[in-house]
């Protein structure tokens, strides 16, 4: 009888089977008891001499039921050993290549997955102890020689945990990775893909979003407040909706965009900066409308903040501010889940000085008219001949309502083994502390579809936003109204030449404004093979908005027979993008090389369209509530805007050990001069994981990394139509003789180019402790030049001003970043980790050549941070005069123009962020404080700049807040303020003049503030189980719920006292999933 | 293979790469309105000589809708601000202490010059446009050249040696120094004479505007000549050009006083049109509003020069709070909502009188002068001028120049200027006046931009 068997069949034996061999220890057989085992059945075993030899001893349990096929496929497994048998001949086969002893055992042979069965590419097998490497397939196969039967190995890959396991050669393995714990290895999103924390080159910071409870603040800004080194988010307004200042690394440009390129989902945004273009103006400021608030927080994933040359040089010419990179959240297969989350609260206005009190503000008008020599006639002091029993709180009138805010969200995600989805929808209503009904209400829907194919190859991704925004509020902002006589008659107009500001009639000039905001990126991947893929996106995103401003007569001083006047504006911002990428990666030496090369195309349209109408009655504007084509003046504007890139990068890691990163990126815009369409901007990086090297059994240290980066980045101009001479529509008007006039806006600059920056970097990154203790440090330097200056153009030119490259500018921004975290100390059941950052930030205008000769040479000053300025060195009230003292070289003590001197301004020294994360059982607080050291501008002076204590202001808005009271009123006194004066005449007033052009303008307004707080209750799984809900958590959250300050009249962050200074909100809820 | 494939995918790039420079060049002409595309066709041309009216017309300050009027009148003995504790910012055009930094003189200089460049930029547009239809080409022309003219011969008289920007080439206009005050007098000349051979005999007529004397005509532009002529010393050619004006059927004195100012007055040589549905002129908010309370007063002096009879006493000035104040009522329309029954009186039949009478006074034919003096006198409810001799004729001249253009365009400040009177006339009523107040000053801004160019005296 001839039996040929492949051992390769024998080897697909069942697995259990085999299990249950090896699980009964066994005898030793040595290659001669085998041989004379298998004599025994009849056998002869038959090989060649070097086999016999080296064939090692093998554990086996052997019985005797078991027949010859078997016996042999027990002692050859694992084996590069095969046989046949033919007849009572047993002939062995050598399969190895080499004649070595090691090279007798099999490869070990398996598979790596993730916890949702997708096989994992590029993992590193690690022979522990040998260090053979070898790297998985895009199929997640591996094949590794071994030196025996059982190998120990380390298997590693980004955002994985390290998994050290003992494989064997005598089955195919199947592995399972578990997504990393270790936040070195989590996902980092960058520019065009991903990297770790562990390897990444750059200076990327990572916010990730805080799974379930749904913060009320409605704006992703939100989330970055006082986390991230570098980075100043400051609220221009507590209006609902407004704009927020962002600014990441400081100030590099003198005049041009200052702000971060955003991200969306690889899409860069249409509105980078704030709805600014939005109509003519709402209580939410000249810096409009928060251009992300259509993103609801609970929909992101988390927030990626670059700031090196090696993070953001890719990006070219729009990346000089840095990036923040939005990754929106994505679906999870399994079975269907429901999330959603209610929550309600209050707002109030953050505390702010009170203002005078009638008595209070007499006393003042009345000093003033005595220290000028002057009686108190019903002339110079109206106020004091009104009722003067009345003392209304302006203040509370105009701002002092409380604010509704709502919430509400849904969250449903699912999918197979090959797709997977996530879709929300959120509610967001807001209305503001102003008189008469206001309101900021949002509704958005969000959508991630992701898909691939069977064999995994074709990838797509799909996230899609729509969402619709109506804001209802006053024209302007009550705030600077709060400053009315306490005792003025604040429900009529006043009789005319006085005209006093009727506040509940002011809220019949309303403006509202609707904003439609749909965003859309669809992404696909196609991998040909385990070295290349090709991926292609397309992105969308649009604003539109649809405002309305009514200005109404009921609204205005009828004594100068205003008209009513309605303006309705149309603006659209669209824009797309189409991308095409290559992607390389493999091994070349010891290391991986990962190369990428793209193509972006992206082109924007901005349409202004505008018509503003004058009506003789409200009834006639109430009626014609749209475009009355005899009536109406239309803007009409579309400003196009091209831009192309060609981008490369490529990356090698070496071991594990050094990670080397190189890019170039050719960028070309139409927002550029004729003469300088292009520009090209390069980085490159390292680092060096020293870790991997030395410390490799320390206790203490577990991982150390040293990274340096250099490289270029731009800033476009963003000036569009300043590029050539235009014309628009002149201001609405009845026409001249029924024609609509057309006149010259702008004058032609064909030379216009990008700022370039240069920066530098190097960064320090530890972990301490078992990974509880995290440090790291950074010291980065960036130079700005090529400054766009707007420079004003001789006014015989008569078109006011152009933007123009100034050579030789140069803006250097300097700073050191820390940040200390600890992560989960526990102290018994408490659980504790915590975020610190420190940031000192330096600013220098390190060179302006020729400045003495431009009209800014009485603003900057070169050698000094941006924020200074000349002005005249103020010395205190004299005790002796009352008068402000100056240094000055006249006798009478005013300064001449020319006694100007440099004086610090509006400089930020450093600030700091402080989070912390304390859990106990189900409870869990979260807070989050910053801390500022720095100047801002002096309320006060901006005060004295409207109406200086004592005046009488036009429309009366001539009260002020209590700090006025501490004034000069006898010789002697020392004081903060001056003595006061009613007279434009005085010499009082000069002083007072001189005053606020004196470097007074600015003050120290350094804050600590506590910018929110939740405190949440997880319920107990056994009560959850019994109400069948997967989890429950009860919330309240306080937002800016204390401030420390010595910032006098207003709030430090808003600074101006005729902006509504943030709110205070408190708000409760609930977040449960299914 | 895989090679093939590296190499198709470079090529792709490479191509895309080469379409790059003609993508981002954006078909930018075709979306702005850029200065070919208004002068491309006669409507958007029309529209943009439109603007210039409108910025003209727009407004209470601007250059031309009441600025000039009243700085002008107040920097001479015609206005003064209503006492009060707070001071309009015009006040310090009264008491003449302008400073180079001020906003109002450097807003007036601005402004004008804003003008200049609109109309630069029509000319330049109408000239290079080959496809306007001729009469418009160069009707709009000619009226812009008028326009420019007008605004010159401000400039000069308000700032002296002015630049002479001529077209709108961003680089060449900023290296502009100051032209010699007699060159541009000969510019706003040639732009005058010009404009006679461009603008046609009658006024544009718009649908529903039929009648209104808004757009400058041929006898415009001879008018304005007239004026150049006179401040020139060129007595023959001012004398013939009022006559044109004078012996012109169109034209002629209302006999109403009280219909001098209205938008159809057969007075007016060229008036600006109110553009804003509520508001009126710009006098009218200047003198009226808020009613009582007006912010600018005419001066004891002025009220003191009327003769005892003179209906333009009683009908163009009116007391107020009791009368203890008078203001002027040359306009007394406030709100137009309705319909403006006034227009901006830029140009008169009036002044072409006093212009013929000086030039006839200035050559000796004093029997003329007289004549077209009390051809003014006459509508005014006063007897004929008693005056005789040389310098009592001029003295009569300028004396009716004085009541009858009174708070107009700043008749009183250029003719105490060009007469060499201002120090004489002003030291009494003024005592802080120095005689460089006659000039304004340069702004800051212009002189930072223009290095080498002088302040005028007495800023430095």
């Amino acid at each position: 009888m001839q039996k040929i068997f492949a051992l390769f069949v024998l080897l697909s034996l069942s697995q259990a089977g085999l299990a249950q061999l090896r699980s009964v220890p066994g005898r030793v057989y040595s290659f001669k008891d085998v041989k004379d085992l298998l004599k025994e059945r009849s056998y002869d075993l038959n090989c060649i001499h070097w086999l016999k030899e080296n064939m090692p001893p093998v554990e086996m349990h052997l019985s005797r039921d078991m027949d010859i096929p078997t016996i042999l496929m027990v002692w050859l497994e694992g084996f590069k050993v095969t046989g046949t048998i033919r007849g009572p001949i047993i002939n062995l086969y050598y399969t190895g290549d080499t004649s070595s002893v090691t090279a007798l055992y099999a490869d070990v042979q398996g598979n790596i997955y993730d916890e949702k069965r997708r096989p994992i590419e590029d993992a590193t097998i690690t022979v522990v102890g040998s260090g053979t490497t070898c790297i998985s397939k895009q199929d997640g196969s591996f094949h590794l020689a071994a030196r025996g039967f059982t190998t120990l190995v380390n298997i590693s890959h980004i955002g994985y945990a390290t998994k050290r396991i003992e494989v064997s050669n005598k089955k195919r393995q199947v592995i399972e990775m578990e997504v990393a714990e270790d936040n070195l290895d989590v996902t980092v999103v960058r520019a065009y893909g991903s990297t770790s924390q562990r390897f990444n080159p750059g200076n990327i910071y990572t916010v990730v979003n805080k799974e379930g409870i749904h913060t009320p603040g409605g704006s992703p800004q939100d989330m970055l407040v006082g986390k991230v080194p570098g980075l100043l988010i400051s609220q221009t307004n507590g209006v609902a909706g407004s704009a927020y200042r962002v600014m990441l690394g400081g100030q590099h440009s003198i005049q041009g965009n200052n702000r971060p390129l955003l991200v969306l989902d690889g899409v860069p945004l249409a509105l980078d900066g704030a709805l600014d273009a939005i109509g003519t103006g709402s209580a939410q400021g000249p810096g409009g409308a928060n251009p992300l608030s259509f993103i609801d927080p609970q929909d992101i994933e988390s927030i990626e903040v670059l700031k090196d040359a090696a993070a953001t040089s890719v990006y070219g010419s729009r990346a000089s501010n840095g990036v923040i990179i939005i990754t929106l959240k994505k679906g999870r297969s399994g079975d269907m889940r429901i999330s959603a989350d209610v929550n309600a609260g209050f707002g109030r206005m953050l505390h702010v000085s009170p203002h005078l009190s009638t008595l209070q503000f007499l006393q003042l008008r009345r000093e003033g008219l005595q220290n000028d020599g002057l009686a108190p006639t019903p002339d110079r002091l109206p106020e004091a001949w009104w009722d003067t029993t009345r003392s209304t709180d302006y203040q509370k009138v105009a701002t002092g309502g409380t604010a509704s805010v709502w919430n509400g969200g849904i969250q449903i995600t699912g999918g197979g083994q090959h797709d997977n989805y996530l879709l929300s929808g959120t509610l967001h209503r807001e209305t503001t502390v102003y008189p008469g009904s206001t309101s900021v209400e949002r509704r958005s829907l969000y959508g991630y579809w992701h898909g691939e194919s069977e064999s995994r190859k074709l990838q797509f991704n799909f996230s899609g936003i729509y969402s619709w925004q109506s804001n209802h509020l006053p024209m302007a902002d009550l705030t600077p109204f709060g400053l009315l006589a306490p005792d003025a008659p604040g429900s009529s107009w006043g009789t005319p030449p006085v005209s006093i500001p009727d506040i509940p009639a002011l809220a019949n000039n309303d403006y509202s404004g609707d904003v439609y905001s749909l965003f859309g990126h669809l992404q696909a991947t196609y991998q040909f093979s385990d070295h290349f893929s090709l991926e292609g996106s397309f992105g969308f995103n649009g604003v539109l908005t649809a405002e309305k401003e009514a200005l109404r007569i009921a609204g205005q001083d009828t004594n100068y027979h205003p008209p009513a006047q309605l303006t309705l504006t149309n603006n659209q911002y669209k824009h797309s993008m189409v991308e095409t990428m290559a992607r390389w990666k493999g091994r070349i030496g010891q290391g991986r090389l990962v190369g990428m090369l793209g193509f972006d195309i992206q082109q924007r349209q901005v349409d202004y369209w505008s018509q503003i109408a004058q009506f003789a009655t409200d009834a006639d504007m109430n009626a014609s509530r749209n475009a009355d084509p005899n009536q109406f003046v239309t803007a009409n504007n579309h400003i196009p805007y091209r831009y192309a890139a060609l981008y490369a990068t490529a990356e090698y890691i070496w071991r594990n050990e050094l990670v080397g990163t190189a890019s170039w990126r050719r960028d070309g815009s139409s927002e550029l001069g004729e003469q300088n369409p292009y520009g090209d901007f390069w980085s490159v990086g390292g680092a060096w994981i020293f870790t991997e090297r030395f410390f490799k059994n320390s206790n203490v240290l577990d991982f150390g990394k040293i990274r340096a980066s250099y490289g270029t980045t731009g800033n476009e101009p963003g000036v569009d139509s300043q590029l050539i001479e235009t014309y628009q529509p002149t201001f609405p008007s009845r026409g001249y003789q029924g024609l609509q006039g057309l006149h010259p806006v702008s004058v032609a600059n064909p030379r216009l180019q990008w700022e370039l920056n240069y920066r530098d970097e190097l960064g320090l990154e530890l972990r301490f402790l078992h990974r509880h203790l995290w440090f790291s440090a950074a010291a980065s330097r960036n130079w700005t030049t090529n400054q766009l200056v707007r420079v004003p153009t001789a006014p015989v030119v008569g078109t006011g001003k152009v933007w123009r490259n100034v050579a030789g500018i140069n803006v250097v921004n300097q700073a050191l970043e820390f940040e200390i975290q600890g992560n989960d100390l526990k102290i018994g059941s408490f659980g504790w980790t915590s975020a610190l950052n420190l940031t000192l930030p330096k600013n220098r205008l390190a060179a302006w050549p020729d400045l003495e000769y431009t009209p800014y040479s009485t603003i900057y000053v070169v050698g000094h941070p941006l924020g200074d300025r000349k002005s005249f060195q103020y010395s205190g009230v004299n005790p002796g005069t009352g008068y402000y003292s100056f240094r000055t070289h006249n006798s009478n003590g005013i300064p001449d123009a020319s006694e100007v001197y440099p004086s610090a301004g509006l400089v930020q020294y450093y600030y700091a962020g402080w989070a912390n994360t304390v859990r106990w059982l189900g409870w869990e607080l979260d807070m989050v404080m910053d801390y500022r050291r720095e100047r801002g501008y002096n309320p006060l002076v901006m005060l004295d700049r409207q109406n200086a204590p004592g005046m009488e202001a036009p429309s009366e808005l001539s009260n002020g807040p209590v700090e006025w009271l501490d004034r000069w009123q006898k010789p002697g006194d020392h004081a903060t303020m001056q003595r006061v004066t009613t007279q434009k005449q005085s010499l009082a007033y000069m002083a007072l003049n001189a005053y606020n052009q004196s470097n007074a303008w600015s003050m120290d307004a350094s804050y600590f503030r506590m910018r929110s707080v939740t405190f949440s209750f997880r319920l107990p799984k056994r009560l959850t189980d019994k109400w069948k809900i997967g989890t429950a958590q009860l919330y309240v959250t306080g937002n800016n719920l204390f401030t420390l300050t010595r910032f006098p009249v207003t709030d430090p962050e808003t600074q101006d006292p005729a902006v509504l200074p943030p709110l205070r909100t408190i708000v409760g809820g609930i977040h449960i999933s299914f | 293979m895989t090679y093939r494939r590296y190499i198709a995918g470079s090529l792709f790039v490479a191509l895309l790469c080469a379409g790059c420079r003609k993508f981002t060049e954006t078909p930018a002409e075709q979306q702005l309105m850029t200065p070919s595309r208004v002068f491309s066709d006669d409507a958007d041309a029309e529209a943009a000589m439109a603007g210039v009216y409108i910025d003209m017309a727009y407004g209470t300050r601007g250059f031309m809708n009441g600025a000039i009027s009243l700085d002008a009148g107040l920097s001479a003995d015609e206005l003064d601000c209503r006492p009060q504790s707070l001071l309009p910012p015009e006040d310090s055009f009264r008491r003449n202490i302008l400073s180079p930094g001020d906003g109002l003189p450097t807003a007036l200089f601005d402004n004008g010059y804003l003008l200049v460049n609109e109309l630069n930029s029509v000319i330049e547009g109408v000239r290079a446009s080959a496809s306007l239809s001729p009469a418009v080409q160069d009707r709009l022309e000619g009226e812009a050249e008028f326009g420019r003219a007008f605004v010159y011969f401000y400039l000069v008289n308000l700032y002296g040696a002015v630049p002479l920007a001529l077209g709108t080439d961003l680089l060449q206009n900023e290296r502009l120094g100051r032209a010699s005050v007699d060159s541009v007098y000969a510019q706003v000349t040639a732009d005058l004479e010009d404009a006679q051979r461009l603008l046609p005999v009658d006024y544009f007529d718009a649908p529903g505007y039929e009648g209104d004397r808004t757009r400058p005509n041929r006898a415009t532009a001879t008018a304005m000549l007239a004026r150049v002529r006179l401040y020139r010393g060129q007595w023959d050619l001012a004398d013939s050009a009022a006559s044109v004006l004078i012996n012109d059927p169109r034209y002629l004195l209302e006999p109403s006083l009280d219909s001098v100012f209205l938008s159809g007055s057969r007075e007016a040589i060229w008036q600006l049109q109110p553009v804003l549905k509520n508001f009126a002129t710009a006098d009218a908010f200047y003198y009226l509003l808020p009613p009582g309370r007006p912010n600018f007063i005419l001066t004891p002096d002025l009220m003191g020069a009327f003769e005892t009879g003179d209906q333009r006493e009683s009908h163009w000035t009116k007391g107020v709070t009791g009368t203890t104040y008078f203001i002027p009522t040359k306009y007394r329309q406030t709100n137009p909502s309705a319909g403006a029954k006034e227009y901006e009186m830029v140009l008169r039949l009036a002044e072409q009188y006093v212009i013929r009478a000086e030039a006839r006074a200035r050559v000796g034919n004093l029997a003329g002068a007289v004549a077209d003096v009390n051809s003014v006198r006459t509508r005014a409810g006063l007897p004929g001028t008693s005056a005789t001799g040389t310098a009592a004729v001029l003295a009569a001249v300028l004396q009716e120049r004085r009541v009858e253009l009174m708070t107009e365009w700043g008749h009183r400040w250029l003719d105490l200027k060009r007469t060499v009177m201002a120090d004489s006339t002003l030291v009494p009523e003024k005592p802080w006046w120095q005689t460089t107040d006659q000039l304004y000053p340069i702004p800051d801004a212009q002189l930072r931009s223009s290095p080498g160019m002088q302040q005028n005296p007495g800023y430095q």
